[in-house]
């Protein structure tokens, strides 16, 4: 494992956490900050499916 | 659904911002620190005292160099010892050595401790181990990163039209100007 393997990962986990909590997290009744936790915890891949599967949000401004 | 870049800005640089906030302040600490480097130890605190005892009649033995440094109460200390010249002696102790002129009896107890903190910092600026350099390059490009997001999150007037433009032009004059005087 090289040094820009590894920056790629980081570039990569960020990105895609902050995607899934900005776009899927604030519908949801976790909320952005605890989808955008999980994400960075747990990887981007299973705070998706956490925060897919979670309930929904009502009313949600767009 | 038109792509809200200032938004997806604002988070990179906010995120980016709280996750290396360490890293900037253990920099910026051993920046100065190594900055500085010439007017003080930023890894050690050196520690001196004078002492005097009335001079020895002939070379002094281990055992008795012991019983001498028990003045200064380093007696446990002692570690080994040999004289540059006849009449001086240097003495290791634990974190420190011992001077005695043995014509005069003067003599001065010098002893290190490490400086909290600062010794931390410099270890880790000067990048001690691979992964280190790893992190503290994706450090290096937040920090670029940082600057550039910086640059697009106030608008208006305070934005990087009026207010920021002449701040980041007076930024990017000073080192010029710098290098135009001391380098060219």
């Amino acid at each position: 494992m090289n040094e820009y393997f590894v920056i790629l990962i980081f570039i990569a986990w960020y990105t895609l956490s902050l995607i899934v909590s900005e776009r899927i997290g604030k519908r949801r009744k976790m909320g952005v900050q605890w989808s955008f936790f999980i994400c960075i915890l747990l990887s981007p891949l299973i705070g998706y499916v956490i925060t897919y599967f979670s309930s929904r949000r009502l009313n949600v401004k767009k | 659904m038109a792509f809200k870049w200032r938004k997806w800005n604002r988070a990179v640089h906010r995120d980016f911002g709280y996750l290396f906030s360490g890293m900037v302040l253990i920099y910026a600490i051993s920046g100065i620190a190594i900055n500085h480097v010439n007017d003080w130890n930023p890894n050690f605190v050196v520690l001196t005292e004078e002492f005097s005892i009335s001079p020895p009649p002939s070379k002094p033995s281990k055992a008795e160099l012991i019983e001498i440094i028990k003045i200064i109460g380093e007696e446990e200390g002692y570690k080994s010892h040999y004289f540059p010249e006849d009449d001086f002696v240097k003495i290791f102790i634990k974190d420190g050595t011992v001077f005695i002129n043995l014509e005069n009896g003067n003599g001065l107890v010098e002893k290190t401790k490490r400086r909290p903190i600062f010794r931390e910092v410099n270890y880790l600026h000067y990048n001690p181990i691979k992964y280190w350099t790893w992190f503290s390059d994706i450090f290096a490009g937040a920090l670029i990163l940082l600057s550039l997001t910086g640059i697009f999150i106030p608008r208006g007037d305070n934005g990087i039209s009026v207010r920021g433009a002449w701040m980041v032009t007076l930024g990017i004059l000073i080192p010029i100007i710098y290098l135009v005087v001391y380098f060219y």
